[in-house]
């Protein structure tokens, strides 16, 4: 009980920290934000069903022998299932509410279900492979899992103010693309055996963490289509 | 009702908006945003849930597009990398034991992802690379008489290269070790193991003598083996334990992966399967992907009737896809086994026909699976996956 409350609180800790660190101008209430959190982890559940079915019934998997293979299995595979799976949960819960409408919003609503996520792999990892690898999760692995998501976040703010079908379209897949894309480069170099290339991977979620620290900073958009006639 | 609606004199919505705009160029968010609320409140009196509902109708349009363009994301990489279909059957099999829905769902029949050894250096991931996407300059690169020099050419520009530096004045290269094993390629297996044994004689260098073991246990080998027409092998069992034995030796001067694989298959050879089993375990935790250690290892399970073992062997070769002499090794092993023990191992059988019908040999592969399943020992679990396994199979000869 105590090395799962080990394993879940990092993730806690990070959605908390995100939470306080909230603009004011742009809340979320922490109802909602507990929501998407429970429900970040059971998407885990559903990214674990797409990863099987992509695993077992095609030719992407990690130790496939064709490289290529291997590319598409994290980026095809880990990278689109996971974030698709989170993206569910935003799209269902976030996306709809009037009160979503600002970045920030986005970015702490994605943050939230990305780290529920993490929490539950955490524990499932915990299980598997004991708690050397749950600390080396808990420096690296869960703030990249938020990383991923928070540019999807950002975006689906963007997407939401987009006036017609067609812009919406192209927030919406640009979201998931990135997310995907980083979650896929994030694995791919930690797949290597090289310390180098490995070490991409901690690059990555400095220059992520960068990013998303830039996207803490986006200001609220100005009010969309409800009053903008008055302009 | 309107009359209830409309603002009240002098709160002019419009007002609101620009004051919302006011506070949002002085960066003043909070305020800016409750004077926006207000002028929206003002303009959409009755916005309460029909607005909702209108705002959700408003987005649905562009989630709808999106959901069929992941659909259609997914529907291509299910239709253009589909993996074979024998190899799902296996997948789905149930192990060593009986397995619940769930479980048999999440077995993929690949290699735990865990296991080290799997992820790969980047000598591997840059040769894998070239090989994905530079297959066409390979081929060229490779063509005979473009460019490949001799192995006459290759040493003497390895004597022109390194001859002068000291290598070869100081006699750090072991002649016994060089015409031993010039002896066993050219076949004169006496000479190789005389000239062998008096390297042995000479050296107390444990590498030289790791080198010189090795090479005596070879010339042992292949002076034991025949290849018979049929492309099988007999082996003269007294050599293979000199082999054995030299191997042994070798492993305790130097010891080496290959050593370890190899002393695993000649202890299957003396029917030493303790042995044989802890030699190709011990290869295999060091290399994963000694594919042809696995093999050796299947065979060994097979032949001591550890029939869930075997399976999980030969299966986790199979899904490893390596390239079609290692089936070839591995079908010739199993026809061996066969044809000095005839009809005594029936899952003989399915493996043979799991590697034919890997290797693209559908008519050996039908023949094996038809064998395996009329036979009478085989428990109806089993039989149920050689029908399952001749249905893929007919479908693949129907698609080829």
């Amino acid at each position: 009980m105590r090395l799962i409350a080990i394993a879940l609180s990092p993730a806690i800790l990070l959605v908390w920290f995100l939470y306080v660190r909230g603009r004011p101008s742009q809340p979320l209430p922490r109802r909602l934000v507990a929501v998407l959190f429970v429900l970040g982890g059971l998407s885990a559940g559903l990214a674990l069903v797409l990863n099987h079915l992509v695993e077992k019934y095609t030719l992407f998997w990690s130790g496939a022998p064709e490289f290529a293979h291997r590319l598409g299995f994290w980026f095809l595979g880990i990278g689109l299932n996971e974030e698709l799976a989170k993206m569910i949960v935003l799209l269902a819960v976030l996306y709809p509410r009037r009160l979503f409408h600002a970045p920030y919003q986005g970015l702490l609503g994605a943050a939230a279900v990305a780290l529920g996520f993490a929490a539950v792999e955490n524990v499932v990892y915990l299980d598997r492979y004991g708690t050397v690898t749950l600390l080396f999760r808990s420096l690296l692995t869960v703030p990249a899992h938020a990383f991923f998501s928070i540019p999807m976040g950002v975006m689906l703010a963007y997407a939401k103010r987009s006036r017609n079908a067609a812009g919406q379209y192209a927030w919406l897949l640009g979201a998931l693309t990135v997310a995907a894309a980083l979650h896929g480069g994030y694995d791919l170099w930690l797949s290597f055996e090289s310390d180098w290339i490995n070490r991409l991977a901690y690059l990555q979620v400095l220059l992520m963490a960068a990013l998303a620290w830039r996207l803490m900073r986006l200001e609220p958009f100005r009010p969309g289509p409800a009053v903008e006639g008055l302009r | 009702m309107a009359e209830q609606q409309r603002p009240p004199q002098g709160d002019i919505p419009q007002e609101h908006y620009r004051r919302g705009n006011r506070f949002f160029e002085r960066r003043a968010w909070d305020q800016a945003l409750a004077e926006w609320r207000r002028a929206t409140a003002l303009w959409h009196p009755g916005a309460g849930a029909g607005g909702a509902a209108r705002a959700r109708r408003r987005l649905l349009p562009g989630v709808v597009l999106f959901a069929l363009t992941v659909l259609l994301i997914y529907q291509l990489v299910f239709v253009l990398f589909p993996r074979d279909d024998f190899t799902i059957v296996l997948a789905g099999f149930p192990g060593q034991r009986q397995m619940s829905w769930w479980e048999r769902f999440l077995d993929t029949g690949r290699p735990q992802a865990s296991r080290p050894g799997q992820r790969l250096g980047i000598r591997e991931w840059w040769e894998q690379w070239r090989r994905t996407f530079g297959r066409r300059e390979g081929d060229r690169r490779n063509a005979p008489g473009l460019g490949r020099p001799s192995i006459d050419e290759r040493w003497a520009e390895l004597l022109r290269r390194y001859g002068r530096w000291g290598p070869l004045q100081r006699h750090e290269l072991d002649y016994s070790v060089i015409a031993g094993h010039g002896l066993t390629r050219q076949g004169d297996y006496d000479a190789a193991v005389e000239v062998l044994q008096r390297g042995i004689a000479r050296t107390s260098d444990p590498k030289k003598l790791g080198d010189l073991y090795q090479e005596l246990a070879n010339a042992h080998y292949y002076r034991g083996y025949r290849l018979q027409p049929d492309g099988l092998a007999v082996y003269d069992l007294k050599l293979v334990k000199k082999a054995a034995e030299a191997y042994e030796e070798s492993l305790a001067h130097d010891p080496r992966l290959i050593a370890y694989g190899n002393l695993g298959w000649m202890y299957f050879l003396l029917a030493d399967y303790r042995k044989a089993e802890d030699f190709s375990r011990r290869a295999l935790t060091y290399n994963p992907n000694l594919h042809y250690v696995r093999l050796n290892l299947g065979l060994v399970y097979l032949v001591q009737e550890r029939t869930h073992e075997a399976f999980e062997a030969y299966r986790e070769v199979i899904n490893a896809n390596p390239p079609d002499e290692v089936y070839l090794g591995g079908i010739n092993d199993l026809r061996e086994v066969e044809r000095d023990n005839p009809g005594r191992y029936p899952f003989a059988h399915l493996m043979i026909g799991l590697l034919s019908l890997k290797k693209g040999e559908f008519e050996v592969a039908r023949r094996a699976l038809e064998r395996f399943r009329s036979d009478a020992r085989v428990t109806s679990t089993w039989r149920d996956l050689a029908g399952r396994l001749l249905e893929s199979l007919g479908r693949l000869e129907r698609e080829r």
